[in-house]
């Protein structure tokens, strides 16, 4: 049985940016899901003001999923090898609903094409039964340390 | 306002028409050394997440929608393509082109600091919904 990767031991990112709570399945080399849930206790709640629809911002939906993403490919034994790991790109994204303080995501992340240096994905992010999220393709790339010029 | 960045976006050059029917605007927004979420971002190591930049021009795109667009709801990424590293301290420039489709407006954005360019995004909305 594959031990289940614990986020905050495999990622570097640490709060208000660590936004993913709990692997659930793991495949190393194929596929993820993990869960993250949404509360009203979050950062980006605290200036909330009277009428502010609450829905989760999209872009940290899509960051969650990008970090669920790549956890499957620093979670696998020996593959970063010191080296780190940057969001390249994104595209065709389409989000279905919102996301509110109370729901719990799940994100699935599969892996479409690995090479060398780079990790094509695909997936989704669901709430109950409902698909809220789709992702066609994110590529992460895997750069040596010292050498951070772009991505994020 | 709900966001994971506490920065104030300016609306430098409203939206104006251009020669295609499109709408052009520019805004900018400081990214100060105190923004929460260098603290994770890694600690020791600052970097301003390129999601973080995306926010920036989501926000930068209600700000400056083309009149008449109502409000806008995000309906999904066209494409997102991360350039270069936005640093504590830096400010970011955004250049905004709009179009509309239907009920649907595209917003192609660039977003620099001014040591170089940092992401290229393309988003789409649905206009006139609900805020």
């Amino acid at each position: 049985m594959t031990v289940l990767p614990d986020p905050g031991l495999v990622l570097p990112h640490r709060y208000p940016m660590l936004l993913v709570d709990r692997v659930t399945e793991f495949e190393p080399g194929t596929r993820i899901r993990a869960l993250k849930a949404v509360t009203r206790n979050e950062p980006c709640y605290a200036r909330a003001a009277a009428g502010d629809a609450l829905g989760y911002p999209e872009t940290l939906l899509l960051e969650s999923w990008a970090q669920t993403a790549g956890l499957l490919v620093a979670a696998e034994p020996g593959k970063l090898a010191g080296q780190i790991m940057l969001l390249g790109s994104m595209s065709e994204v389409t989000f279905r609903r919102g996301v509110f303080p109370g729901d719990v995501v799940e994100h699935r992340a599969r892996i479409v094409r690995a090479l060398s240096t780079t990790v094509l994905f695909a997936g989704e992010c669901a709430v109950g039964p409902d698909v809220v999220c789709t992702v066609s393709r994110a590529v992460l790339a895997l750069r040596a340390g010292d050498q951070l010029g772009g991505g994020s | 306002m709900i966001g994971p960045v506490t920065g104030t976006v300016r609306v430098v050059r409203p939206p104006s028409g251009d020669e295609d029917g499109g709408w052009l605007a520019t805004t900018s927004i400081p990214i100060a050394a105190e923004e929460p979420v260098f603290a994770g971002h890694y600690p020791g190591f600052p970097i301003f997440p390129g999601l973080c930049v995306v926010d920036c021009v989501d926000r930068s795109a209600r700000l400056a929608a083309p009149p008449g667009a109502g409000g806008l709801t995000l309906a999904g990424v066209e494409s997102i393509r991360f350039v270069g590293a936005v640093h504590p301290g830096d400010g970011l420039t955004i250049d905004l082109s709009w179009n509309r489709e239907g009920e649907s407006w595209r917003c192609a954005a660039r977003a620099r600091t001014e040591r170089a360019e940092a992401a290229t995004v393309r988003l789409r909305y649905h206009g006139g919904g609900r805020g």
